[in-house]
């Protein structure tokens, strides 16, 4: 993915105090005003794997292939009507989910397909694509290292993992006994105090249906040891010592204050997604409003979001979903990028990264990517260390 | 103040800390907790008093507290008798106890003793004594069957003719004298037998034999009691038949929970009714109207919901202290955290949004009252510690105002209703009912009172109840 640079921003939105439970810390996202032209509704895939033919029209033998509980279909413009009913309150011909004796395996086609009304996508699963088939091609020239199916067939089978939202202890209770603000449309989450995800959608009713389904999404394994790391995040304290209120007015003042003190701290902690550009490309246009896929510039060392998002034509974000790469992700991606910028020579990369071959052959290795090359080269390596 | 040494100041916080979990604790699932935490939380707290202050242990008894609390002790203080000594006022404070504790948590708490293996002489006596003094033979071996019979097997007390038959034989005895036990054993065979039964009792019988819902209730109705009325009605009203439960005369906390478990078509439907009967019910409890100033402020956030176990009960809490408020004070005014549509009418709320208590208590002072009273389970989160904060600055400039904080939720976690801030009293409360009380109860919890005063409280209490 080569695309532009994107930077994404907060503006139009405000933070508001976060609400703690054991390891996790979410901070609500409030939108002064709605979007009201962009409607997002959930649908249950109701598989419990699917494979998403994600080909090109070059190459359609390209598959995803993932458990995905869920896909988001967006609407717009003339068809984003209000008078319409709600975010599965609509009546539908009732269809009840039948019962599952076996695994079933779905099929979806395409990551983003146009529908008759609207646009299907599955979220997340739309970035981790990207993730996944960044510099997926393999190397444009032969080199005699790379073994041979690499030269034939790219990196397939990439495979990353990631954990279910289930599976991060006090994320199903912290949900639960979060308090959703009137005006929220989306939450940034910290596990262990270290920023995991931001979800934000365009209007509050969607948000408040949507709540519950930051569960189905995903999480970096890494975040597991970051919650029990901290497995009690601390709630701040307002420190009153240098304040000489003497009316009331002071006190409504100062406790406005504490709020905007807090949002821009928050705003400090999501530093890692919101301070930094991205290389994005673009999906698809829906009316005034932009689908993007986004990854980061795999910077070692700090935090790195791959993720999708919805601009309308000023920039601002009607909808944003942000997975956080664990370290040795972005490992992988950050030797991707510099094999690439090397035009995949080991030499040239080598040189780059001021290393020796033999050492970058073995960071490859380590970094799991050991099957792109041909067994001697490795045995080699690892014999004249 | 100034000369209690640190044995006093111990002693008072423990005996409050205890007296606010009494007041709060039903070892039930919580918003934020687990029953099991609460339970041990609770469980820890009452076996610590026991050890540590036997005395006031048993006093707490005649505070005033809850009904799960009180059963604890009973249990805690039969389970553990000082060996060679008589306790007369223990044993006078339990039996007035009991009297006071509704059949069915009684019987729980002999079936307990049992379970725990606890068969001292005095605690064979309390049982015996109890069963005996209610004299209620057929009806309680009718409904509280296991119980009774649990009770006679343990401390095999004599059983009037034909009951022992019944508890332990059952409907294997061909006929019986007593006429409500020969409806019972005819109720296994016939359905007309079982109209004549309490209407728990008959309620098992009814799905035995399959009578419709509607057909059952439209017949038991003359057996049930005030109560059973009450809590059918709703169920009643489902199945078509109008059972008729009087509003105006529910106690207040049952009112509120009532009247928040209705659809809000409903509320608006029945508005003027429901608003006398909140008068009403209110009226009663309230006394003489006072002069203070008042502010009161609900919290009506999301975690206000409850449980599955306790629907809505922090809402119910404040939608009484509403009324309540308003009945005993001749100048209050209550605030709701975000507050129902119409201001007339606050029993159209709904637990909805975040805990901003400081903004609403900013409020609230534009008043200057001299009592602001804040019922909330002390999970503020819009932001938190903020009202603490606004506490700590107000008291800096601001006029003199009580500040007490009603809980209705106990924290197992900490042992106690979770606190809102520094310097503000917190209070368990269970009921609307028990607001006055809390009030009387701050003066304690804000430090105003030595232990030795403390004391003798509770036994002013405690002999105006065995009297």
């Amino acid at each position: 993915m080569s695309g532009r640079s994107l930077s994404l921003s907060l503006e139009g939105l405000q933070l508001a105090p976060a609400q703690v439970w054991g390891a996790v810390r979410l901070v609500p996202v409030l939108r002064e005003k709605p979007i009201s032209d962009l409607r997002l509704h959930r649908r249950c895939l109701g598989s419990l794997t699917s494979v998403v033919v994600a080909g090109s029209l070059e190459d359609p033998k390209v598959a995803y292939t993932s458990y995905v509980p869920h896909a988001f279909v967006v609407r717009w413009g003339d068809d984003a009507s209000s008078d319409e009913a709600l975010m599965g309150t609509a009546l539908t011909k009732g269809t009840m989910p039948e019962r599952q004796r076996f695994a079933r395996l779905g099929l979806t086609h395409r990551m983003v397909k146009r529908e008759r009304r609207g646009l299907r996508f599955l979220p997340l699963h739309l970035a981790m694509e990207g993730f996944l088939a960044y510099q997926f091609g393999g190397p444009p020239t032969i080199f005699s290292e790379y073994s041979r199916e690499v030269i034939r067939r790219g990196l397939s089978p990439r495979i990353e993992w990631a954990l279910r939202g289930r599976a991060l202890p006090d994320l199903d209770d912290a949900l639960r006994v979060f308090e959703v603000h009137p005006r929220q449309v989306g939450v940034l989450l910290f596990v262990g105090d270290v920023f995991t995800s931001a979800f934000i959608l365009p209007r509050h009713l969607e948000y408040r249906a949507l709540h519950r389904s930051l569960l189905s999404d995903f999480f970096a394994d890494t975040f597991l040891y970051h919650a029990a790391n901290h497995p009690e995040v601390p709630d701040w304290q307002i420190d009153v010592s240098d304040v000489k209120p003497s009316s009331l007015g002071d006190l409504r003042a100062f406790l406005e204050r504490t709020r905007r003190d807090w949002a821009e701290f928050h705003e400090g902690m999501a530093d890692g997604l919101f301070g930094k550009t991205h290389r994005a490309m673009e999906r698809y246009r829906l009316g005034r409003f932009t689908l993007h896929q986004f990854l980061p510039r795999f910077d070692l060392g700090t935090e790195n979001h791959i993720g999708e998002t919805i601009l309308d034509e000023q920039g601002q974000t009607a909808y944003l979903k942000t997975y956080s790469l664990s370290r040795a992700q972005t490992r992988r991606g950050f030797l991707l990028q510099q094999l690439a910028a090397a035009g995949w020579d080991l030499e040239v990369c080598a040189g780059e990264l001021s290393s020796s071959r033999d050492e970058l052959i073995l960071r490859l290795r380590n970094a799991g990517f050991g099957y792109l090359l041909k067994p001697h080269v490795l045995a080699d390596a690892t014999r004249r260390r | 103040m100034e000369s209690e040494t640190a044995a006093q100041r111990v002693f008072r916080e423990d005996v409050l800390l205890f007296i606010n979990g009494c007041f709060a604790a039903t070892g039930q699932r919580s918003f934020y907790h687990e029953a099991t935490t609460q339970r041990l939380g609770i469980e820890f707290v009452h076996e610590y008093m026991l050890h540590g202050y036997r005395r006031v242990y048993a006093l707490t008894l005649a505070a005033g507290i809850n009904h799960f609390n009180t059963a604890l002790i009973i249990r805690h203080l039969l389970a553990l008798p000082k060996i060679g000594e008589r306790h007369p006022e223990e044993n006078a404070l339990i039996t007035s106890a009991l009297r006071r504790l509704p059949p069915q948590r009684v019987y729980r708490l002999f079936r307990e003793l049992r379970r725990l293996r606890v068969n001292n002489r005095r605690t064979r006596a309390v049982i015996r004594s109890y069963v005996e003094e209610r004299g209620q033979w057929e009806f309680d071996a009718m409904k509280y069957r296991r119980g009774l019979a649990s009770a006679a097997r343990h401390t095999h007390f004599e059983l009037p003719a034909e009951l022992g038959n019944f508890l332990f034989l059952g409907k294997k005895q061909p006929r019986y004298e007593r006429p409500l036990l020969e409806a019972w054993r005819a109720a296994h065979y016939a359905q007309e037998a079982m109209y004549r039964l309490p209407f728990t009792v008959a309620e098992g019988f009814a799905a035995r034999h399959g009578v419709a819902r509607d057909v059952f209730l439209k017949r038991i109705a003359q057996q049930m009691t005030r109560a059973e009325r009450e809590r059918t009605t709703r169920s009643a009203t489902a199945a078509g038949v109008d059972l008729r439960a009087d509003a105006s005369r529910m106690p207040l906390w049952r009112l509120a929970s009532y009247v928040l478990s209705l659809p809000m078509d409903e509320r608006e439907a029945r508005g003027d009714e429901l608003d006398a009967a909140f008068v009403a019910s209110a009226a009663r409890v309230a006394g003489t109207k006072r002069s203070e100033r008042v502010a009161l402020i609900l919290d009506d956030s999301y975690s206000a919901a409850g449980t599955r176990e306790l629907r809505q009960r922090p809402l119910a809490v404040a939608l009484g202290a509403h009324y309540l408020i308003h009945e005993a004070f001749s100048d209050a005014r209550s605030h709701w955290l975000h507050g129902p549509a119409d201001d007339r009418r606050p029993f159209f709320v709904r637990p909805v949004g975040t805990t901003c208590i400081a903004d609403v208590l900013l409020r609230a002072l534009e008043d200057e009252p001299e009592l602001v009273f804040i019922v909330s389970d002390g999970w503020e989160n819009d932001p938190p510690g903020a009202t603490d904060a606004i506490l700590q600055l107000y008291q800096r400039f601001g006029r003199r105002c009580v500040f007490v904080h009603g809980n209705p939720v106990f924290d197992g976690t900490t042992y106690e209703p979770r606190r809102l801030a520094r310097g503000m009293a917190t209070v368990g409360i269970r009921q609307p009912e028990d607001l006055l009380t809390c009030l009387s109860f701050a003066r304690f919890a804000l430090g105003k009172i030595t232990a030795d005063e403390l004391e003798s409280e509770l036994e002013t209490r405690a002999s105006r109840d065995l009297r």
